[in-house]
């Protein structure tokens, strides 16, 4: 057995590794948040928080299993912290980098979609009406296309149980999308 | 259209058919509209998700240092008395040749919130390792905390939202909590900082000459407002 110090990691080497984990990383504190800017912030924090506790990582396990549960933490004492604040003396304020669910989404013929910007916002509704789990493991499985092993691997949690919070959360939004004008609209347009 | 296609067109998305079972489905949703209607809508509720959840590039804070002494805490060192002469002589040395300006180094922020401090770097004239940019590892002596210089008057956002006024503590307006501000006086840029947990996000109105940039520090955002086009080079340090 090698000394802990092999073990460990340099700063160099966390920087590699946790550009490698940033997209799942990213995902996770999204779906604990159902923020994007918030969640970058969450990441950020974990990072200076993981790298203080560097000494305890063993180089032989799962980095981003490791970060994750720090970020899942980080971003979940974030949600409580923003709870408690006040309000954005702005909620009005357009997020630099949130979806831009005003804008016309175009398809390939160059044609605007009308109801695309409304379904985009129908879905973030649904999304934040999730339990914290079922968002990330939707958001893990639909944005970066995890396999439910490594879902489960992640949230720390058996690969049936993200599979069945994955299918709960698509059933959930689908539903939830029926019975709006957009998806109506889509289900119309499909008979 | 029952549970059971339910599940099976989640597992079709999921890719888990077997040849012959996908072969069977995708047969009975060619003829079968209200199939094709809801598999219709969970192919645009994951493209949404898709477009809306894009991964950004997420950066690194730059620096990290671990074990800081806190400069109004720190216990100060205990000197030789013969030395204490010398020590003397060389301070005053030091004040005459100044041989960095007040406003040409490092000018560190210590925030209210936490053990983090903000550093603007980047000042041209700053000997290299007199620097707590160019030093990560340690902060040098120089450095405390900033009396914030608050101007006469900011107006911020939209020239009606936020004020500062000089001499009054920033108070939290509007929800906002400024937990520094600073006014780098040959630039006059300003630089607030504020929690992550309560972050604003300003923007600028459209029509404005000036920038906004916004750097994120652990738990706590640095803003620089700015009438340059860069921001001035910020590096954020923390003692966690």
């Amino acid at each position: 057995m090698s000394d802990h110090t092999a073990q460990t990691l340099n700063l160099e080497q966390f920087a590699t590794r946790f550009e490698r984990a940033a997209p799942v990383l990213w995902c996770v504190a999204a779906g604990v948040l159902g923020s994007r800017h918030a969640a970058e912030d969450a990441v950020q924090e974990a990072a200076l928080q993981a790298m203080a506790k560097l000494t305890t990582f063993r180089a032989d396990t799962d980095f981003t299993a490791w970060m994750a549960k720090i970020v899942r933490f980080t971003a979940l004492n974030q949600m409580r912290r923003v709870h408690r604040e006040p309000k954005p003396f702005h909620p009005d304020i357009p997020d630099p980098i949130a979806p831009t669910a005003a804008t016309p989404i175009v398809s390939e013929a160059g044609d605007i979609l009308p109801d695309q910007a409304g379904l985009d916002d129908h879905v973030l509704n649904g999304l934040n009406s999730l339990h914290e789990t079922q968002r990330t493991c939707l958001l893990l499985r639909t944005v970066l296309e995890l396999s439910y092993r490594e879902i489960g691997e992640m949230l720390e949690i058996p690969m049936g149980t993200a599979m069945s919070h994955v299918h709960r959360a698509r059933q959930q939004l689908v539903d939830q999308l029926r019975n709006t004008p957009a998806g109506a609209t889509n289900a119309r347009k499909a008979q | 259209m029952n549970q059971q296609d339910r599940d099976t067109l989640q597992r079709w998305l999921d890719d888990e058919l077997d040849a012959q079972e996908r072969a069977a489905f995708e047969q009975r949703i060619a003829g079968d509209t209200e199939l094709q209607a809801e598999l219709e809508l969970h192919e645009r509720v994951g493209a949404s998700l898709q477009r809306s959840f894009a991964v950004p590039d997420i950066a690194l804070p730059d620096v990290v240092i671990p074990d800081v002494v806190t400069p109004d805490t720190a216990a100060p060192p205990r000197w030789p008395q013969f030395l204490a002469g010398a020590i003397s002589a060389a301070a005053v040395l030091l004040i005459w040749l100044q041989p960095w300006a007040n406003d040409k180094k490092d000018e560190v922020m210590r925030t209210a919130v936490g053990r983090s401090w903000i550093a603007v770097c980047g000042q041209p004239d700053a000997p290299p390792n007199q620097s707590a940019c160019a030093t990560p590892g340690q902060v040098p002596a120089y450095v405390k905390p900033l009396t914030p210089e608050l101007p006469s008057t900011l107006v911020w956002h939209d020239r009606t939202d936020v004020r500062f006024q000089r001499g009054v503590e920033p108070q939290p307006l509007n929800g906002l909590r400024v937990l520094e501000l600073v006014v780098l006086p040959q630039t006059q840029v300003y630089l607030f900082v504020v929690p992550a947990s309560a972050d604003p996000r300003p923007a600028l109105p459209s029509n404005s000459d000036w920038n906004i940039f916004r750097k994120t520090c652990g738990g706590l955002v640095l803003y620089e407002l700015t009438p340059l086009q860069e921001p001035h080079g910020l590096q954020c340090l923390t003692t966690n």
